[in-house]
Order: C-alpha cells, then structure tokens, then sequence
C-alpha cells in the first residue's frame, strides 16, 4: 500500500510542479481597441513682453535683524545683445563699520586702501575668443539712497531705481580681463585722500562725534559705493558680495602690519541696476509692461533675467476626454536655440507664472503640489533643446473644475534678478496631451 | 491513518488548485473562457462521455451512467491537470505552465434503482496574461506604451446529479448551480518618466441553475457484446449576470492613485447555450470498449447583456478504446485498464475569419488497487493528453500542449450488511 501512496503523491508532486506561469503571446487574437495616444496643441499668441520693474533688494523686511542677511551675487558690467539690446548693470551697495576697527595710535602709517572683488556665479559674455579688457569705475554715491518704508511695497529698490554716483568722486578703478583667475586677483587702489581722511578719522575720532560711533552715522558719511562699468565693456559678471566684496587698508601701527576690512552692509542698501537701451533691438516697441512682441513677427520670443523679458502665451484648453479615457501626462515643449559654446548659458530651469490681461505676474502656475517647472531636455535637433514643463496634475485639474478660461502665462527665469541666462524660443509652444483610452 | 492522511493531501491539493489560475491561453478571451476540451473519467479516451458507463468511475457528464455504479458502495473520485503549452505565432515564442483541478464527484446509491451523485466540476476556464508594446499614436518621438491584459476566472459547477433505471434503459438528471466571474485585467502604461498609467479591472459575477438530463441505453448485442448508445444535453439557459468595472490610474512617481470608475455596468444575463453530446459505446467481454462521441454547443447563440459574439457553433468528436488484458488476471498487468484515444474540438472561435481548432491525442491508464479493507478499492488513472489549438496563420496563435492527468477513484462498501451463520 505503501507504494500507492507514494505512486500518487509523486504524481501529485508533479502536477504541482507546473507552477502557473502564465506569461502568454496573442496580443494580435484579442480584440483590444484601448491604446494610449497622444495629441499635439499649439499654444495661442506667443509673444515677448518685457517687465516693467523687478525688485532687485531685499528691502527691510527681507534683511533679517542680524544684519547678515546680505544677496549672495551683485552683478556688474555691460553686455550688447543681439536679440534684446544693451543691458547695462551697476550694482549699488553699503559698507559697514568692520567690527574689528580698532583704534590705530597716533603714530600708526596707511599704507594703502583697495577695494578688492571676487567672482560670484559666472560671467555673461565672450571670456573664450575675443576677449577684451574691462574697466570699472568705482564710485561713492551723492546721497544714502532714501528707503521708502511702506508695507504695499516692501521699501524694496528695483531694477530701474536711480544709482545717484558723484562722478566727481571716483575712489578707483578696476580693470582685469573676464576670466575667473583675473577677476579673483582684481584691486583698485582707492583714492589716497578719503582713504587718509577715513584713516585718520579711525585714530582720532572721539566719541559720539565721529562717524565710526555708529552705522547710521557711518552710512551718512559714505552714502555708499557704484561700481559702473565703461561703455566698451562687453560682458556682465556676478561678484560674491557677501564676504568678497569688500575696502581693506593696510597701514603700520609701532611697526606691525596690520589691516581693516569694510565689507558690504546690510541687504536693504544693496541693489542692481538694470538698464536695458532696447532702441536698436526688435523689442524697442515694447514701451509697459502691456506691450506684446508676437513671435510671428520677430520669428522669435525671448525670456531673459536681468533685462526682464519673458515669453508669453495662452495656453490652450485641454483636449476633449471622452467617457472612460483619462489624462497620463501633459507636456509643454518650448523649442529653443542652442549652441554649446554660447556666450550666455541657457537656464537650468524655467517658471510659468500666470498672467492677468495686463500682463501683471499673479503667480507661479502650480499642479496640484508644486510648482510648474520646466528643465532641459537632452532631445532635439542641432541647435536646439527642448524645455519640458510637466502640466499634468495641472490640465487634470483644469478638466476637474470644468474650467473654460484659457489661462495667459509667462516663461520666467527663476533668478530673474541675478542671471543673464536666456532662451530663445523660435517656434511656437506645443502643449502635448497624453492620454488613455481604456475601455471602448 | 494512511487514508486520512492521503485525504488530507488531496483536500489540501485541491484547495490550492482553486486558488489559481487554470489555464494560460489567449484564446480563452472570448465568451465564457475556454470550454472543456476534454475533460472526465476518460480522459485517456479522448474525453468520451455520452455512452460510458461502468461501476469503476463516476461519469458525471451523463447523468444516466449513475446507474452502473454498485449498489452498495459509495463513490470518491477527483483528478488533477498539469499542462506544459509552447505558444508560438509567426514571430513570437513563448510557453506557460499551469496546474488546474478537474473535478470532485461522489456518488452512492439512495434507492433500489436510484443513484445520486454530487460534485464540484468546471464549466469553462478563463486565464491569459498578455503584455505588448505598441507606438503612442502621434507620438513624434517613438514613445511606446505597454499594455497587459491579464483574464481569469471561469464558471464552476456544483452539481447534484440522480440516475434511475428501468431495465437496459437509464435515465439521469444533474441539476447545477452555475457560478463563477469572467475577470479581466488590463494595464496601461507609458513608457515615460513622470507619468500615470491606468489600471482596469472588469468583471462579470454570474450565477444561476442549470439542468442536464441524459439517457442511456444498454443493447446487448450477443452473450459477450453489448453497445451502449447514449446522450446528454442541457437546452439554453439565461444565466443571472452582474459586470462590474474599475478603473484608476496611479501616479508612477508618488504612486498614489485615484479612482477614476467604479460602477456596475450591467445587470441582466448571459446565455449558456444549447449543447448536446451522442455517442456509442461497444463492449466486449468487458475487456475491449470501442466509444465515440459528438458534442455541439450552439455557442453562436451566446449572448453576454444581449449582445452577441462572434463565435460560431461549438463542435466535438471523440473517439477512444480501451482494453484489459484480464480483470481478473493474477498479474497486476493484465489488471490494468490501457486507453488511447483521439479528439477534434472546433470551438466556435472565428478570428479574421479562421478557425481555432484544436487536436489532441490521448493515452494512459487506469490501475486497479485492492485497499486492506475488505473489498475496497482505489483507481488510479493516469493520463496523457497531448494535442495543438489555433495555428500561426495570419497573427493566430498555436499552442502545442502536454497535459498530465491523475484521476483517483476510492470506492468502499458503505452499504454491504454482514451476516454472520
């Protein structure tokens, strides 16, 4: 008997060991009709518009109470460039009273004061073939700059804000050639008789009277420095501002080597001016923020930082989704120029911001948790890229609320305010709906 | 002790066969899922059934055959599949492996010339899983997608079955209850970074009673033949159906997902259609059987919410013999019931107009054990089926299969009273 239970268990055993694997073919005998496609819609009406005013401080409320609270990047310089003019940018900033000023004794000797730089992010410009020395003028201010203390506004300085210099009061000058190693070594002897003036007043100031006796005092007595670039100059640069940028003397005291530094002050006093001389570029129309330059007639849109262009276009209602099919992704594709050795980089990412009808910024488009963004993508043709903005919680929600406005939008730099990156859009945006079809 | 044990390994065995899928077959997509092809305690005869009768195995795809078991025993019988398939089609290859339990039947005597018998049997199997890549319409850079569809699940049949007979004729009735689901899966998924993919589930629940009356008739040809001629049918029946469907779709990144569908799609019926079996059954000096059998199904007349399918009318041919040596032999050998058979199904499957055929050859058999216990015995069937379905014309599938069944039949003596001189 014993053998029959075996006999049986083993054939048991060897059913069993058919495990169900059931991967099969037959795609092509089963009538299956869901897919998943995609569909293709231009955007409407792309166009440049340029911002009217960007706030380019921090003002009071962003500068935290430590005082430390100082932009990371200044940028200086001049660039002409082809698709959106001459943008011309002169940063604006304060030095502080160095808290290890110390007092010299009456016998101590200035050597001498410079005024020293270093490079920030990067530089905007030709720094490969053609490249050309640049000079900056390094100016006081006539005046503190005046903070105009208001909630609406945030007593912020902006990018048009006027950098009242003394041109009569040129504390020196930097020249060096746009490479990283140059610019790091770059110095300006400032003008012998306020750094002697600023020296003596550090041996034999006495008390409350003395403009060291405190920052207010201080800041009324310098008004604050310019740093203006020549009109030869051909590149924009970011400076580090917050521990480089800064007025050093050196001077002897009985005999010793000693040195104190003024470095940038407080973040409300600091701020950039960009100009932008659009005259001989196909935006000089563009007189307010309103004003539009369509792509169709300039075969070009342009979002740019610093010159405050962006791309503006109205997005386009999502497809039609009949029953039982449902959105899987949705892509805004920007074509843009690209070329590898390209004088001003092409951003790391993008912003879409929505706009009203006067083109003011409401706010960053948002999917359902985050923000849109778009990032480059490796795949295009010689030249160009693509940005891939993913808008898919975005379109869902859209067809959720059943909403029928069609929704402006503007493609903006994130660092606005701080990067001369740019793209160049030369064909209008498409909106890619990919979608599934799931039951017939 | 040895038999509980056994017992258990089988009840076991079975309720592990239940959770799984049964079969792998792309063609089991249409209507109820793939019929039986060939199914029973003979099997290795190429799945005859209409004119079989015998006091060995519990034939309940005629009710009729009842009537031949013993009057006093009672009847335990169950068998197990195992299958191999290699799938091919013009440009593909592939292969499953699926196990899958058969049936579950006892049986007894109730009264004089009245037989009962219960069980638990399958009526049709539903099982593929089938992945593919295909271009995303409009898709300017070659994105594809994937889509699976995956199908499972079949009607089961728990049946009670009476057998009564008058003379050489015997007639039989098996009342089922008829449940099962026809699921199918399907997902669809882009491949692309950051995107959802859509997930559906659609099935149908459907339950409801079915009736299958058969008749056989003994003739006795001469003191050593007899032929048995025999039939079996169930006329169409509604069955009470539900299809359901769900559908979401699961963000790849988060994996978080959101509904899209749940709702009840239908209520109404499918049609179980018409299906009768004949056949013929030559015995000779109960050592040589000659049987053959013809099924149709009007499986044209199926209807799932009363929409029709293409499908065409179900045909079956089954022809098988067996021989034993001598019951009563005094080698084991010659105690073995040896079978062969053959079967043609045509399933009613037209796709693009061609058949889904299927041909299979069978082999094995029957081993008769003496248990300790006084004049209780086992049957050990063994049987080997191998055929091919469908071909590769045109974007069909072929499908060449082994398939190894085991049937085991207990039968004790529940009944017998002893007496003692």
């Amino acid at each position: 008997m014993t053998r029959i239970y075996l006999c049986i268990v083993s054939l048991l055993l060897l059913i069993y060991a058919c495990s169900n694997d059931l991967e099969s073919i037959g795609q092509d005998i089963v009538d299956n009709n869901n897919y998943i496609g995609s569909e293709l819609v231009t955007v409407l009406n792309t166009a440049t518009i340029r911002l009217d005013s960007f706030p380019t401080s921090s003002g009071t409320w962003g500068s935290s109470s430590s005082g430390s609270s100082v932009p990371k990047y200044i940028i200086v310089g001049k660039y002409d460039e082809p698709h959106g003019g001459t943008t011309t940018a002169v940063p604006c900033f304060q030095l502080d009273i160095p808290s290890d000023l110390g007092s010299p004794s009456f016998n101590a000797a200035l050597d001498s004061a410079v005024f020293c730089i270093h490079l920030g992010s990067k530089i905007w410009g030709d720094t490969t073939y053609n490249i050309k020395s640049q000079g900056y003028n390094i100016y006081r201010l006539k005046e503190l700059p005046e903070i105009v203390y208001s909630p609406t506004f945030n007593d912020y300085f902006y990018n048009i804000s006027p950098v009242d210099y003394d041109k009569d009061s040129l504390i020196g000058r930097l020249e060096f050639l746009p490479k990283v190693e140059h610019i790091n070594k770059a110095w300006a002897r400032v003008n012998d008789n306020l750094a002697e003036r600023m020296f003596y007043e550090m041996k034999f100031r006495s008390g409350k009277d003395s403009y060291y006796a405190n920052t207010y005092a201080f800041r009324n007595f310098f008004k604050g420095l310019a740093i203006v670039p020549d009109e030869t100059n051909d590149c924009l640069i970011s400076l580090n501002a917050q521990d480089s940028l800064f007025m050093r003397f050196f001077y002897h005291d009985n005999g010793a080597e000693r040195t104190t530094t003024f470095k940038v002050s407080r973040s409300e006093f600091l701020y950039n001016q960009y100009l932008t001389d659009r005259t001989d570029s196909p935006f000089a129309a563009l007189e307010s923020q309103r004003d539009e330059v369509y792509l169709r007639d300039v075969d070009f849109a342009l979002c740019q930082g610093l010159s405050g262009y962006a791309t503006t276009f109205t997005l386009p209602y999502p497809i039609g989704m009949p029953r039982y099919s449902t959105l899987l992704k949705v892509q805004l594709e920007v074509k843009v120029e690209y070329y590898t050795n390209n004088p001003i980089d092409a951003p790391a990412s993008l912003y879409l911001y929505e706009l009203n009808k006067t083109n003011d910024f409401m706010g960053r488009l948002q999917n359902t948790s985050s923000d849109v963004v778009g990032t480059p993508q490796e795949s295009g043709g010689e030249n160009e890229r693509y940005y891939i903005f993913d808008m898919t919680e975005y379109y869902q929600n859209v067809i959720d609320r059943y909403d029928n406005t069609q929704t402006d939008v503007a493609i903006v730099l994130p660092e606005i305010t701080s990067s001369y990156d740019y793209i160049v859009v030369k064909e209008e945006p498409v909106v890619r709906f990919y979608y599934a079809n799931y039951k017939q | 002790m040895k038999k509980i044990i056994l017992l258990a390994i089988i009840s076991l065995s079975c309720c592990f066969a239940f959770g799984q899928n049964n079969i792998g077959t792309p063609y089991s997509y249409y209507g109820l899922g793939l019929l039986p092809e060939n199914t029973g305690a003979y099997a290795a005869m190429g799945g005859v059934s209409a004119a079989m009768r015998d006091n060995d195995n519990i034939n309940y795809l005629n009710p009729a055959s009842y009537t031949a078991l013993d009057s006093n025993r009672f009847y335990f019988q169950l068998a197990m599949n195992g299958e191999y398939t290699w799938i091919t089609t013009h440009r593909e290859a592939s292969s499953y492996r699926v196990m899958q339990h058969s049936y579950l039947n006892m049986a007894l005597r109730l009264w004089k010339d009245l037989y009962f018998s219960f069980g638990f049997t399958e009526k049709s199997d539903i099982g593929y899983n089938i992945n593919y890549n295909e271009l995303i319409s409009g898709s300017t850079d070659y994105t594809t997608f994937n889509q699976a569809l995956q199908g499972m699940g079949g009607l089961n049949d728990i049946y009670g079955g009476l057998g009564w007979r008058y003379k050489n004729l015997s007639l039989g009735i098996n009342f089922s209850y008829i449940f099962g689901k026809i699921e199918k899966q399907q997902t669809l998924i882009a491949n692309m970074m950051s995107s959802y993919y859509v997930r559906t589930r659609e099935y149908i629940r459907l339950k409801d009673m079915l009736f299958q009356p058969g008749i056989q008739y003994n003739w006795k040809l001469n003191s050593r033949s007899n032929l048995i001629l025999g039939a079996t049918m169930n006329f169409s029946q509604k069955l009470w159906a539900k299809q359901e469907f769900q559908a979401y779709k699961v963000n790849t990144g988060s994996v978080s997902s959101t509904m899209l569908d749940d709702e009840t799609l239908k209520r109404g019926y499918i049609v179980y259609p018409f299906r009768i079996s004949g056949g013929f059954n030559f015995q000779h000096k109960n050592r040589l059987r000659i049987a053959g059998d013809y099924t149709f199904q009007q499986l044209s007349k199926y209807e799932a919410f009363k929409e029709k399918q293409n499908l065409k009318d179900y045909h079956k041919a089954a022809f098988g013999v067996s021989l034993i040596p001598d019951a009563a032999g005094r080698f084991f050998r010659q105690r073995i019931n040896y079978m062969a058979g053959a079967y043609f199904v045509d399933s009613g499957i037209r796709i693009r107009g061609l058949h889904a055929d299927t041909y299979g050859l069978t082999a094995g058999v029957q081993m008769p054990f003496i248990l300790p216990n006084i004049g209780n015995e086992l049957l050990l069937g063994v049987a080997l089926d191998a055929g091919m379905r469908g071909s590769e014309r045109d974007g069909l599938v072929m499908e060449r299969y082994i398939k190894l069944r085991v049937n085991i039949a207990f039968k004790e003596f529940w009944f017998m009273k002893r007496k003692i001189n």
